[in-house]
C-alpha cells in the first residue's frame, strides 16, 4: 500500500504535513464523484449483515442498557482490533463514500506517525473502491 | 476490477445480432415467461417462503441458459430479489409492474455494487458460489499474480483500518451505523444530523414496510423482527436538495441551531479553518505552535456531539 487517493483539497492538506511523513507515498487524485441518495443508503443498510462475535457482544451490551451515556462509553471504548475484515467491509459499504470525505479531511491534519498515514491511505483506498462500485452500478 | 468486469459478455454466434446482457429482475411476469410456467403458479410460489426456495432452485437449474442474457444469475441475489418482490406484492397486491420493477432494480443495483466492492476488497465475504465463479474469472482476466497482489493490498488496508485509535470518528460512525441497524438510533440520529447523513434506521423502517420480507433469507444485521418500526423516534433530518449528500455539507445543528453554510459540490471540500487556501512552500511553512485538535470525539454523548460539531466539515 503506497498510494493515497485524495481530492485536490485533501492534497493541499496532505502537502502541509512534514516531509518525513509524506515520504514514500504517491498521491493519486481522487476524481470520481458520486451523489448518494437516501434510497440507496437505506437499501444498503437493509442488507447489512454482521457476523463478528466482538460486534455481537457489543450489540448485546448496547441492548442491555437504555442509558445514552453508557452507550456512548461503550462506543468510545470499542476498537476495531480483531474485528473481521468481512464485517468492516459490510459496514463501510453500508456507510458509503460520503462520510469518508469528511473523516479524511479531518484526519489529515492530525497525522503524526507513519502508521497514521497508513490508516489514512486505507481510508482513501476504501473510498476509492466504494466510489468505483457505486458509479459503476448506481449510475 | 469489478465483478461485472470479470463476467464474460455473451458472445453471439456468427450471424446473430448482439444480445445485451442485463440483470434479471425476477418478477412473476418475467419468471413465468422465462421458465414457461403459468403466471398464477409463479405468484402462488412467491407467497410461500418454501415455494420461493423451489422457484430459486428452478432458476438455478436454468443458470447456464439464463447467463447468456443475464449477468446476475447467482443464488443469493435471486433469493433476495424474489424475497423483496414477494414482500412488495404482499404489502400491495395491486402494485404496478413498473413500481415492482423499480423496487427490484434498486435492490439489484445495490447487490451488484456490494458484489463489486466485496470482490475487490473482501472476497471471502461473498457467498461461496459467487466467490468461486467470480474469482476464477478474475484470475483469468487479470492474472493470478495481479489478483493475489490486490488481495495482499487489501489485507494490509483492512489491517490499517483496525489500527485506528479508539474514539476515531470513523469508528464512532461505523458503530453508530451498526447500532442503528440493530434498532438503536441515538448516536446515528445525532451524529448523522451533524454531518448530513440521512437516518439509515428511519430508512430501514421504510425499507421494512416497503421491501423487506417477513420470512426467508438470512438477515443477521437486521433481524426482521428488530427492524425499527413506525414507533421509531421521529427525528427528521434535513436532506440536501436533490436527494444527494454533498461532501463538506453541514446541516443545521439541531440542538444549537447553527447557521447553514452553502452547499459544496462533491470533491471540492474547503480547507478547514486555520489552514490557508494557498499553502506556502512546505520548506517555509511555519511549524504549528499548538498542533491540530485531538482526533477524539470524547466519551459522553455531549462530547461526541461537540466534537463532530466543531469539525471543519
Amino acid at each position: 500500500m503506497t498510494e493515497l487517493h485524495l481530492t485536490l483539497a485533501e492534497q493541499k492538506l496532505f502537502a502541509s504535513l512534514p516531509a518525513n511523513l509524506r515520504e514514500g507515498w504517491t498521491v493519486v487524485e481522487e476524481m470520481q464523484k458520486f451523489d448518494d441518495t437516501i434510497t440507496h443508503r437505506r437499501t444498503r443498510v437493509s442488507f447489512l449483515k454482521l457476523h463478528d462475535p466482538k460486534l455481537n457482544v457489543l450489540k448485546e451490551q448496547i441492548e442491555g442498557t437504555k442509558d445514552a451515556a453508557e452507550i456512548a462509553k461503550l462506543v468510545a471504548d470499542f476498537d476495531l482490533k480483531e474485528v473481521q475484515q468481512a464485517d468492516l467491509a459490510e459496514l463501510f459499504f453500508a456507510l458509503g463514500p460520503q462520510p469518508l470525505y469528511l473523516i479524511i479531511a479531518a484526519t489529515i491534519p492530525t497525522v503524526k506517525t507513519d502508521k497514521d498515514v497508513e490508516s489514512l491511505a486505507a481510508l482513501s483506498l476504501i473510498r476509492n473502491a466504494l466510489l468505483r462500485a457505486f458509479v459503476r452500478n448506481y449510475t | 476490477m469489478t465483478a461485472t468486469d470479470a463476467l464474460p459478455e455473451a458472445v453471439p454466434d456468427k450471424g446473430q445480432e448482439s444480445v445485451e446482457v442485463r440483470p434479471l429482475l425476477p418478477t412473476p411476469e418475467r419468471l413465468s415467461q422465462l421458465l414457461e410456467m403459468d403466471r398464477k403458479d409463479v405468484e402462488a410460489m412467491y407467497i410461500s417462503a418454501e415455494a420461493r426456495g423451489k422457484l430459486v432452485d428452478t432458476i438455478m437449474e436454468h443458470k447456464e441458459e439464463l447467463k447468456a442474457d443475464h449477468n446476475n444469475i447467482y443464488r443469493g441475489e435471486m433469493e433476495e430479489l424474489i424475497r423483496v418482490g414477494a414482500e412488495r406484492l404482499a404489502n400491495d397486491p395491486d402494485i404496478s409492474m413498473e413500481l415492482l420493477d423499480e423496487t427490484l432494480q434498486e435492490v439489484q443495483k445495490t447487490l451488484a455494487a456490494k458484489r463489486d466492492f466485496l470482490l475487490e476488497t473482501s472476497p471471502d465475504n461473498l457467498p461461496d458460489d459467487e466467490k468461486q465463479e467470480l474469482l476464477s474469472r478474475l484470475e483469468e482476466s487479470e492474472g493470478e499474480a495481479k489478483t493475489e497482489e490486490e488481495r495482499s493490498l487489501w489485507r494490509k488496508a483492512w489491517d490499517a483500518v483496525t489500527w485506528l485509535p479508539r474514539k476515531h470518528p470513523v469508528i464512532t460512525l461505523l458503530l453508530a451505523l451498526a447500532a442503528a441497524a440493530w434498532g438503536i438510533y441515538y448516536f446515528w440520529d445525532q451524529l448523522a444530523a451533524l454531518i448530513a447523513i440521512p437516518n439509515p434506521a428511519k430508512g430501514a423502517a421504510e425499507v421494512a414496510r416497503e421491501i423487506a420480507a417477513p420470512t426467508g433469507g438470512e438477515v443477521v444485521g437486521i433481524p426482521q423482527g428488530a427492524l425499527p418500526g413506525p414507533t421509531a423516534p421521529p427525528v427528521d433530518i434535513p436532506l440536501p436538495q436533490g436527494g444527494g449528500v454533498s461532501p463538506g455539507e453541514i446541516v443545521p445543528d439541531l440542538a444549537g441551531g447553527t447557521a447553514v453554510p452553502p452547499n459544496i459540490p462533491a470533491g471540492s471540500m474547503p480547507a478547514p479553518s486555520g489552514i490557508p487556501e494557498t499553502l506556502p512552500p512546505v520548506e517555509s511553512a511555519p511549524l504549528p505552535t499548538s498542533g491540530p485538535p485531538p482526533l477524539d470525539p470524547g466519551e459522553t454523548p455531549e462530547e461526541m456531539l461537540e466534537w463532530f460539531k466543531d469539525r471543519p466539515f
